[in-house]
């Protein structure tokens, strides 16, 4: 299993040959320094992407009824698998529905899944993260909020960086950012 | 009202479906295996029915089906429970490693073979259309 610190500095690494300078990360811009083209496919609500190799062409598809923030968080998945896994072809599931942004902050907040148990999507995952919420952007970001943060201001990092709710506040977590919990 | 969370759809947002590519093939080798095991029972074969009463009714016929076909895995108490009802040991109905690891590497074709038809029919969308090797436009 690579290190959480390994995987952070592959993003960063990324980010900076691909020329992202600040959020939201254009993730499209990146798969294309990867030359990596995005095909956004209509698929079964469980399946949120797949990346293909052939040959030296790198196709990610991506399901197209999803919300813009999945798909982008699927894309650097789906990136993570390229730069980490070299994965000739995968196919990503979900489980469920996804809740919609903006509830129960402070539910999620406490709760640290262990369900996924095959370490390269764990990889992919944390990838995805980084690529998507680098530290440094972060902590750029961070000047202008205080500390800590409470929900309107996850809400609005969301949106800065053009992920979910979900996904910000799992990331801020990780990256032990306090925040506000009190209250609910 | 919004869904409530619960730590299944917490994951689900998070994590993508685990899935190294030998458990498919470990899961329907075990599944060959206690098939095998059903069928040269002594004195004779058994029905999954029977098979499932004989397990204390732990594993109910559809399970043992799902399992036969390589759809479902089974836990250790279940191999244990399935051994003593075929009245074997629970290592004749574990494939050896090499068996299970031997898996080819997961290209395209080989992962299209091996899934449902949704994603098979997922992967063909997103190879487009892109000419396969021994295309004809050659």
């Amino acid at each position: 299993m690579l290190s959480i610190e390994k995987i952070e500095r592959r993003a960063r690494q990324l980010l900076s040959d691909a020329k992202v300078t600040g959020p939201a990360v254009d993730v499209r811009a990146v798969a294309k320094f990867l030359r990596a083209s995005i095909r956004p496919v209509e698929a079964d609500e469980n399946i949120s992407g797949a990346i293909v190799r052939e040959g030296d062409q790198i196709t990610i598809g991506i399901n197209s009824a999803h919300p813009i923030t999945r798909k982008r968080f699927t894309i650097a998945h789906e990136l993570g698998h390229l730069v980490l896994h070299d994965a000739e072809a995968k196919v990503d599931h979900r489980y469920a529905q996804a809740p919609r942004d903006g509830i129960q902050l402070a539910a999620l907040r406490n709760r640290v899944s262990s369900e996924a148990v095959d370490p390269r999507e764990i990889e992919a995952n944390r990838f995805a993260a980084s690529l998507l919420m680098p530290a440094h952007f972060l902590e750029g970001s961070l000047h202008s909020y205080k500390l800590p943060l409470g929900d309107a201001d996850i809400i609005r990092l969301a949106r800065e960086y053009n992920v979910s709710v979900q996904a910000m506040n799992y990331r801020l977590m990780n990256l032990g950012v306090p925040v506000d919990v009190a209250g609910h | 009202m919004l869904p409530r969370l619960t730590s299944a759809n917490v994951a689900a947002i998070f994590f993508s479906m685990p899935q190294p590519v030998w458990w498919k093939s470990l899961n329907l080798l075990v599944g060959q295996r206690l098939q095998r095991n059903r069928h040269s029972a002594s004195p004779k074969p058994l029905t999954q029915q029977e098979l499932s009463e004989r397990t204390e009714s732990t594993l109910s016929r559809s399970s043992i089906a799902s399992i036969e076909r390589g759809l479902q895995g089974i836990s250790l108490a279940q191999l244990y429970a399935l051994a003593k009802a075929l009245n074997v040991e629970p290592s004749d109905l574990l494939p050896s490693g090499g068996e299970v690891f031997a898996t080819p590497k997961e290209g395209v074709e080989e992962l299209v073979r091996t899934s449902s038809p949704a994603v098979a029919t997922f992967l063909r969308k997103v190879q487009g259309t892109r000419t396969k090797k021994g295309g004809a436009n050659a």
